[in-house]
């Protein structure tokens, strides 16, 4: 059976396209919001998001729509990320949907993660309808975005719909083609329950609330219902739909997108990708879940003030129920004592982590350099250790070779630019496996590129070399065998284990000169003279001297003010207090991160 | 010179110690470009008014009984600018509200160019019978950035004058670590100074204070930031020059010829007792330290309104006090007993006073500053070293 009123669709588009502003338009034009409720993108409910314009997590939203044929239909809308970092999340969106609105920039024509997500929608075997917006700005090029996408998508030019989010030209035209395109999706409400949890978040009250995708059936409120990956069974608290706020509802039935108050407290119990059923009428078999993401990039957190390590860990354990792409663990450092390691998707969802914790759970906190992922082999015994620390670097001596993971990237620029980004890959060890010429004046190149270049400021190195016109995707490729050292900084002789990192062998001297010039400024001169340097096992690339403190005296002691002298000292003392110390050298935050700020 | 009064009453005798007292002017014709101190330059017309204030202060700070006092320091902003007259009446006030010793020393700050003959010699029979003299430099430049109103030439001048006036005692202040000033320019204003031959000399390194006109310049770019290693060494050639010249280096910043040592300082330096009095002083006593009101406005207000006077050391002008915990009182004995170089802390003296020893009280401290070779032990005195007077605040603040 299908249920014909229904409309799951997505908005998916590169970066700053307009998929928000779409949202907007579309909120208001179903009159879902009115227009004292409505904002700006407003859809994107994060502070960060709205503080940076960009969307990190997907949302779902339920509209009702009275089409041009009189029919009454209930439109359930995804919002999606374009930041590649967030892929995933466009992904999981497709799976609850039958359609996607692709959304192309008309100044900016087909861009990276346009092609990505396509070919991501097009996998997942959804009807896809183009649309090219921002046709108010006088650069907007239309026909030839137009062309450019049925050259590259096949969909014919003529089907692309013109319209501005942003003055609303053209919108009703995106309804009316989501109602006749977009198929209704095929259910079936007899059969025993089953929602796909594509998304969670926890509220005090409520517990973790999934995001679910019905399937198959129906649930009504106060049903018993069962986690079919632990068999953790729940009395739900709510069940509703977004409007986009939280609207409880009796029944959400298949077909539609809803949330389910578990009343659940860990993560553990109610996972994104889990399917939910009914304790009293069960499903037999799960419905297919998500492959789960992994992690690529990694660092250290650690708490600036050592008490906060509990609540870090906690904000985590959070944090994790609405990103289910993060992954930690508690790690130890001499330098900076308790943290955890984090796994991210890139370094942008790196940022947001670190933004998030120390927004929402008012923590002041170090990341240690990003580090990639290396196998490394060792010598006789073959065994293969995975490490995403260089700290975790085995003795040289004992290791036959370390590999490293290669991207597949794809670089999408006018191709004024080819020669700026042959040079800036072919720096980073990249090597080219092809190029397109999709359509006039637009070039795409294709590489092979170590991930541990790409994290080290290559994307804001691409967008400053191309007045921001490039735009880059890229996907894990392999693992490949490469001349990599541990480049240890030791102050006062003692090795700073949060400042290790993994490099090139060619790379080390350059990268050591950095660290040690960096961090001799930064390190206050102490009762004696401080040797700071870099090295590759016994070999020293690198070194500079603190000098020792010579003179530290009070000014004046004006008018017997002693007060003023202890307030001074007791400022002092308050300084020294926050410092970590690095054996007998007192090192202050703030040189740890101007080093871990680095870059080229 | 530390003197001390009984008051005989019915069976009870009670022990003042003497005290030193405080008196702040806060006028200055200009304001120097890194100063910071308490001063105005636009309140001339306030200058009567304040004298009356400040000795109606002296007469409520007196408290029951008529304690003993040994120096009064005038300092500033500018002294010299008040009249002799008002000098005289406050000097007065303080003889009758206080036992003034016949031998007291009373320190008058004084800009050169701001005396002359006859002034030094009226307030000289006031009573005032020792000068200081804020020099700062020898070198045009330097005290052009510092915006002093003065040249060298008047600083001679001063200086005759002074003596003239039977003014013999006198201190010069020197100012070193000046963004621009070099070891030799620094060596020339020494040199210029001691060919003045004064008793006294303090030498202060330049902090450069915010909101002040230089620290405007530094952060525009208009002075590069002065080396600490060049003040080192600065620092390091006064100490040679100045012992050569036969005088004693009693305190991290002060100097004198043998018996001519601020008796005043030497409070503070000692951790006693000292009466704040006037807009913005500071004062010690009773286990209290407390804070006049900042604006010589207020200040006057306050003394001039009719209220009755809470219990000493305070004033009705007292914007803020605090009494001092043992702790505090502790750490501040060391962090001004330790400023005298060759006196340092009687260690025997301390633990009868604390009825804790220093080790009890900071052992594994006092360990770590020996071994750096900061302080040093001998005779029942604890002292800075050599290196220590250099690195003074890295052993203080480990005492707060
Ligand atoms: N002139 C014009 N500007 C638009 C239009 N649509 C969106 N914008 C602007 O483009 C910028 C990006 O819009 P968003 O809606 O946040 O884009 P997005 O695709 O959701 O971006 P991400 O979620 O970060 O991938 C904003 O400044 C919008 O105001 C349009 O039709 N015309
Ligand atoms: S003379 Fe002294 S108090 Fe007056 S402005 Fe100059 S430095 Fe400041
Ligand atoms: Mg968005």
């Amino acid at each position: 059976m299908t249920d014909s009123n229904i409309r799951n669709f997505c908005i998916i588009a590169h970066i700053d396209h307009g998929k928000s502003t779409l949202a907007d338009r579309l909120l208001q034009a179903t009159h879902t919001l009115s227009d004292r409720e409505m904002q700006e993108q407003v859809l994107d409910s994060m502070d960060l998001e709205r503080e940076k314009g960009v969307t990190i997590k997907a949302s779902a939203v339920r509209m009702t729509y009275t089409a041009q044929d009189g029919n009454e239909y209930v439109l359930n809308l995804i919002d999606t990320p374009g930041h590649v970092d967030f892929s995933y999340e466009v992904s999981r969106a497709l799976q609850a949907c039958e359609g996607a609105i692709l959304v192309v920039d008309a100044t900016q024509g087909i861009e990276a993660q346009t092609l990505a997500n396509l070919y991501l929608a097009i996998e997942a075997d959804l009807e896809i309808i183009p649309v090219i917006n921002k046709i108010d700005l006088p650069a907007a090029m239309p026909e030839d975005v137009a062309e450019e996408i049925e050259n590259i998508t096949g969909i014919p030019a003529e089907d692309a719909i013109p319209i501005s989010a942003k003055t609303g030209e053209n919108i009703e035209a995106v309804l009316e083609a989501v109602v006749k395109h977009v198929p209704p999706p095929q259910v079936d409400t007899e059969k025993p329950l089953r929602a796909l949890v594509f998304d969670s978040h926890y509220d005090s009250y409520k517990g973790v609330i999934a995001y679910v995708r019905v399937f198959d059936g129906a649930i009504h409120k106060r049903e018993w219902i069962r986690m079919m990956s632990n068999d953790v069974a729940v009395e739900p608290i709510e069940i509703g739909v977004f409007t986009p706020g939280l609207t409880p509802t009796d029944r959400l039935q298949a077909g539609e997108v809803g949330y389910i108050a578990t009343g659940l407290k860990t993560v553990r119990e109610c996972r994104v990708g889990d399917t939910i059923t009914l304790r009293d009428k069960p499903a037999a078999e799960p419905l297919h879940g998500y492959q789960t993401v992994k992690p690529m990039v990694f660092a250290g957190f650690y708490p600036t003030e050592g008490e906060d390590y509990a609540l870090l860990k906690e904000a985590l354990e959070r944090l994790q129920l609405n990103d289910a792409a993060l992954v930690y663990e508690p790690e130890t450092s001499t330098a900076l004592n308790f943290g955890f390691r984090c796994g991210f998707l890139g370094l942008f969802h790196m940022e947001i982590v670190q933004e998030r914790l120390e927004r929402e759970y008012d923590l002041d906190l170090i990341a240690t350099a990003p580090s990639v992922r290396y196998e490394v082999v060792m010598a006789h015994t073959g065994e293969v250790r995975v490490i995403d620390s260089p700290a975790d670097l085995p003795d040289p001596s004992t290791i036959e070779e370390v590999r490293e993971p290669w991207m597949d990237v794809q670089i999408f620029m006018p191709d004024e630019y080819y020669g700026v980004i042959m040079d800036l890959a072919v720096k980073r060890r990249g090597q080219l496996t092809g190029q397109e010429y999709p359509a006039p004046g637009r070039v795409v190149l294709r590489f092979d590129l170590p991930l541990s270049e790409i994290i080290v400021d290559f994307y804001d190195k691409l967008k400053s070399g191309t007045r921001g016109y490039a735009s880059m995707d890229y996907e894990f490729k392999e693992y490949r065998a490469s001349d990599l050292v541990k480049l240890d900084v030791l102050v006062n002789k003692v090795p700073v284990d949060a400042l290790a990192m993994i490099v090139h062998r060619d790379e080390a001297y350059h990268r050591g000169q950095k660290v040690v010039s960096a961090l001799t400024k930064k390190i206050p001169r102490q009762m004696f003279e401080v040797p700071i340097q870099a090295a590759v096992g016994n070999k020293v690339l690198s070194r500079a001297n603190v000098k020792a403190l010579r003179k530290d005296v009070l000014a004046k002691c004006y008018g017997g003010d002693v007060s003023r002298k202890r307030k001074l000292l007791e400022k002092q003392k308050k300084g020294k207090k926050r410092m970590k110390m690095i054996g007998t050298v007192e090192v202050p935050q703030e040189a740890f991160m101007s080093v871990l700020r680095l870059d080229d | 010179m530390r003197e001390s009064v009984m008051r005989e009453g019915v069976g009870i005798k009670t022990v003042y110690s003497s005290l030193s007292l405080y008196l702040h002017i806060p006028f200055c014709r200009h304001r120097c470009s890194y100063c910071d101190f308490n001063t105005y330059t636009s309140l001339a017309d306030l200058q009567e008014a304040y004298a009356a204030a400040l000795i109606a202060e002296i007469g409520q700070a007196t408290g029951e009984v008529r304690r003993p006092v040994h120096t009064i320091f005038f300092g500033g902003g500018t002294p010299s600018l008040m009249s002799p007259q008002s000098i005289a009446g406050i000097l007065q006030a303080v003889r009758e509200g206080f036992a003034l010793s016949p031998t007291a020393e009373i320190t008058m700050e004084a800009n050169p160019g701001t005396v002359d003959e006859a002034y030094l010699t009226v307030v000289h029979a006031a009573g005032v019978n020792r000068l200081s003299f804020g020099v700062q430099s020898a070198i045009p430049s330097e005290l052009q950035l510092l915006e002093r109103e003065h040249d060298f030439p008047t600083v001679i001048e001063a200086v005759e004058m002074a003596r003239t006036a039977g003014l013999e005692n006198f201190n010069l202040d020197l100012i070193y670590g000046l963004p621009g000033q070099t070891l030799a320019s620094w060596e020339q204003s020494l040199r210029a100074a001691l060919a003045l031959d004064p008793a006294h000399f303090s030498l202060y390194c330049l902090t450069i204070e915010p909101g002040t006109p230089m620290q405007r310049w530094l952060e525009n770019g208009r002075i590069s930031p002065p080396d600490p290693d060049l003040a080192a060494d600065q620092y390091d050639l006064a100490c040679h020059l100045l012992a050569e010249a036969g005088l004693e280096h009693y305190e991290i910043s002060n100097w004198a010829k043998p018996g001519l040592a601020c008796e005043h300082n030497l409070t503070y330096w000692r951790n006693g007792e000292y009466l704040g009095l006037g807009a913005g002083a500071h004062g010690h006593a009773a286990g209290i330290r407390y804070e006049v009101v900042k604006q010589p406005r207020v200040y006057v207000r306050r003394m001039n309104t009719a209220v009755s006077p809470p219990s000493y050391p305070l004033t009705t002008a007292v914007a803020r006090h605090h009494t001092l915990t043992r702790r505090e009182a502790m750490s501040d004995t060391l962090i001004t007993q330790l400023r005298l170089l060759q006196e340092g802390l009687d260690t025997a003296v301390f633990a009868a006073k604390f009825g804790q020893t220093l080790e009890e009280a900071y052992g594994d401290t006092l360990l770590q500053l020996k071994e750096w070779g900061l302080l040093e032990e001998g005779n029942g005195r604890l002292l800075l070293t050599r290196k220590g007077w250099f690195l003074s605040n890295q052993v203080f603040y480990r005492f707060v």
